[in-house]
């Protein structure tokens, strides 16, 4: 009787000691959107998800942009005691902290700047005027206290104390004001960001700042092609290389052009450098037809070797090597799937957009997850589907290998999702969701017209699901619930709770009754 | 003030061609095959301050084709088969799509392949025999 009171001692407290948190976007520097230290939600009890609660933020949206994927951490000593809190930030220049347990907001902060030179053109979606990149967390330092790096519209890095918002730190110069920053990665204390568009004159291309460094040196490469759009920005791999996708643009290695790729810098001394880079061997029709890659790609491990999987506008998937991504000449991948969807070759409203997720099941089969937008393409043959697909869906494929031979062999594609968004993984569940954005750029009566107030008019709302990470079986629907659109935002997981925030900054908070 | 007039000389400036190079337009209407190409594209997609019309694409594709620009042929293959600016036509979606396969570099060639065979996969057998011997007889225009 003893021993087995000692064993649920035990085991208690192994489970309250293991706290998952999702401290970057894309949950983890690779990218993968796998939370694999979830232990509450699965595929048994999400029927019964529900929103636990959802806030309202006073941040103000800018164009179509509002809040960013909110990052979890667990176990944080505040105060008030240990909590678990998630950050949000919001493209007003907002950032707060709030109590996961009770929805209340532990403290926030607003940073204040000068109003930058220049700026984008007023309803220009792609250019907001304020903060663009997801922050990020962290490691614990040797007091415990976790650090949360959050670029202000003005390209000041802050750094905070997660459990009271103080400054652990002075902020220093990283980004180009109102330039348009995507999601900051860290890497053995190197901050990593990318940029596109060329908002306010802002270059395309990656950034890197060492935290340590006194000066703070920003260390950038340029791949002189279109922007580097990816949503979730870089992923790094073991080396730590950091890796994005660029837009349009030529591809001529005699003069360092790498448009329509995929390129991998490390920082080397006090310098980004290119270390490798893949290139389509059909580059010159993506630019022809603005398919460009930009889209994350996500890094795993797979007997023995590192991988890679990047996808594009164009709608297909590469499986790559990160150690010779492409092969010799660069222009040759693994394997590459065919045309998922874009039959039409849309090059606003339909193919991959965002970024990709990968996980391991228990059996060890590696698994490949992408959204995409519009409808799946007809000769397209996956072995389990859930009706016809027209505005999008998440799609699922197996990664095999034989005798060295690697091929992504398609395993489902879900239901129909309103412009399907990057997916996140947990425990056996995939959580993804449409975001009910209106995606126009150009209509018959004028042409192209990125305006945001027609497309924020045009939008509907967001449809949160749960799917069976092995099948791709709808598991549950938010149905009407959630009552925006979502930009630019995402799904964040951790503890039992899966979170979204839209454009009317709400945050809305899944999860089970009573956990 | 003077920041606007710096603004808007910059604006006009911006918007005229480079030196020495007619506008994109001029070049197309001169015969210019890619110029052609890419007037089409942005007739397709609307770009460049021109209204969204998949017909006038289809008109400036049908030019560069015609000429010989593989991709204008796909593109042309591409607006056959959705059935935008030209009524639907499989065969002739699949003729110029055959003809892009055999003109294009061969980079891109596995991209227009597999759309080509999409196609074909909807065809009846007289139907595809119709679009390869259209695309066999098919000839340049000077």
């Amino acid at each position: 009787m003893r021993t087995s009171r000692f064993v649920i001692a035990i085991t208690l407290s192994c489970v309250a000691c293991m706290a998952a948190d999702w401290p970057t976007d894309g949950g983890n520097p690779q990218r993968t959107a796998w939370q694999k230290d979830e232990k509450i939600l699965n595929k048994d009890n999400v029927k019964n998800l529900k929103i636990v609660w959802k806030i309202q933020l006073d941040n103000k949206p800018i164009e179509m942009h509002s809040l960013f994927p909110p990052l979890i951490v667990d176990k944080v000593n505040t105060p008030g005691g240990p909590k678990q809190i998630a950050i949000v930030a919001g493209v007003s220049d907002n950032i707060y902290a709030i109590d996961v347990a009770t929805a209340k907001i532990l403290w926030r902060k607003h940073f204040e700047y000068p109003a930058p030179a220049r700026r984008g053109r007023p309803t220009d979606p792609l250019c907001p005027a304020g903060l663009t990149a997801t922050p990020v967390i962290g490691p614990p330092n040797a007091n415990g206290s976790r650090t949360v790096y959050a670029m202000a519209g003005d390209g000041e890095v802050h750094s905070l104390n997660v459990a009271d918002g103080e400054d652990m730190a002075s902020p220093f110069q990283f980004g180009y004001p109102y330039g348009k920053s995507y999601a900051l990665n860290l890497w053995d204390g190197v901050l990593f960001t990318t940029t596109a568009q060329g908002c306010a004159g802002n270059p395309n291309q990656i950034w890197s700042v060492k935290i340590d460094d006194p000066s703070h040196k920003v260390m950038t490469y340029n791949p002189k092609s279109g922007g580097l759009w990816g949503r979730t920005g870089a992923a790094i791999d073991e080396s730590g290389v950091a890796w994005a996708p660029t837009g349009d643009g030529r591809y001529d290695p005699a003069t360092q052009t790498y448009g329509n790729g995929l390129v991998g810098a490390k920082v080397v001394g006090n310098e980004l450098k290119l270390q490798d880079y893949y290139e389509p061997k059909n580059w010159a029709w993506l630019q022809s037809r603005d398919l460009d890659m930009q889209v994350t790609p996500a890094i795993f491990k797979y007997k023995g070797k590192e991988l890679m999987i990047a996808a594009s506008k164009e709608c297909r998937i590469y499986l790559l090597d990160t150690k010779a991504a492409g092969g010799d000449d660069h222009q040759t991948p693994l394997d590459r799937t065919p045309l998922i969807c874009n039959e039409e070759v849309n090059f606003a409203s339909a193919g991959i957009w965002g970024s990709m997720a990968s996980w391991e099941d228990a059996q060890g089969t590696r698994w490949i997850l992408s959204p995409f937008w519009g409808p799946s393409h007809p000769d397209f043959k996956v072995p389990t589907s859930y009706g016809s697909v027209t505005h999008g869906a998440v799609v699922a494929f197996k990664l095999e290998e034989k005798n060295g031979k690697y091929k992504l062999v398609p395993s489902w594609m879900s239901r129909d999702m309103d412009q399907a968004e990057p997916p996140v993984i947990a425990n056996g569940v995939v959580y993804a969701f449409g975001s009910g954005e209106n995606t126009e750029q150009a209509y018959p009566d004028r042409g192209l017209d990125d305006n945001s107030p027609e497309r924020i008019h045009d939008s509907t709302h967001a449809v949160f699901y749960a799917l069976d990470a092995e099948t791709g079986k709808e598991l549950y629907s938010s149905g009407d619930q959630i009552k925006s659109f979502v930009h630019f935002g995402g799904l964040s997981i951790a503890n039992g709770r899966v979170y979204l925030g839209t454009f009317d900054s709400i945050l809305y908070c899944f999860g089970l009754e009573g956990k | 003030m003077r920041t606007l007039a710096v603004l808007l000389f910059a604006t006009v400036a911006c918007a005229q061609p480079p030196a020495g190079r007619p506008p994109l337009k001029e070049r197309a209407a001169a015969g210019d095959a890619e110029a052609q190409f890419s007037l089409g594209k942005n007739y397709e997609a609307g770009r460049s301050g021109l209204k969204q019309d998949y017909a006038i694409a289809a008109s400036w594709y049908q030019k560069s084709a015609d000429q010989g620009n593989a991709y204008a042929q796909a593109s042309l293959g591409i607006l056959y088969h959705s059935g935008k600016g030209l009524p639907h036509d499989d065969v002739k979606s699949e003729m110029w799509l055959i003809i892009s396969t055999d003109h294009v570099e061969k980079d891109d060639r596995d991209t227009i392949v597999e759309m080509r065979d999409s196609v074909a996969a909807h065809l009846r057998p007289q139907q595809l025999a119709e679009a390869q011997k259209l695309a066999r007889e098919w000839k340049p225009k000077k």
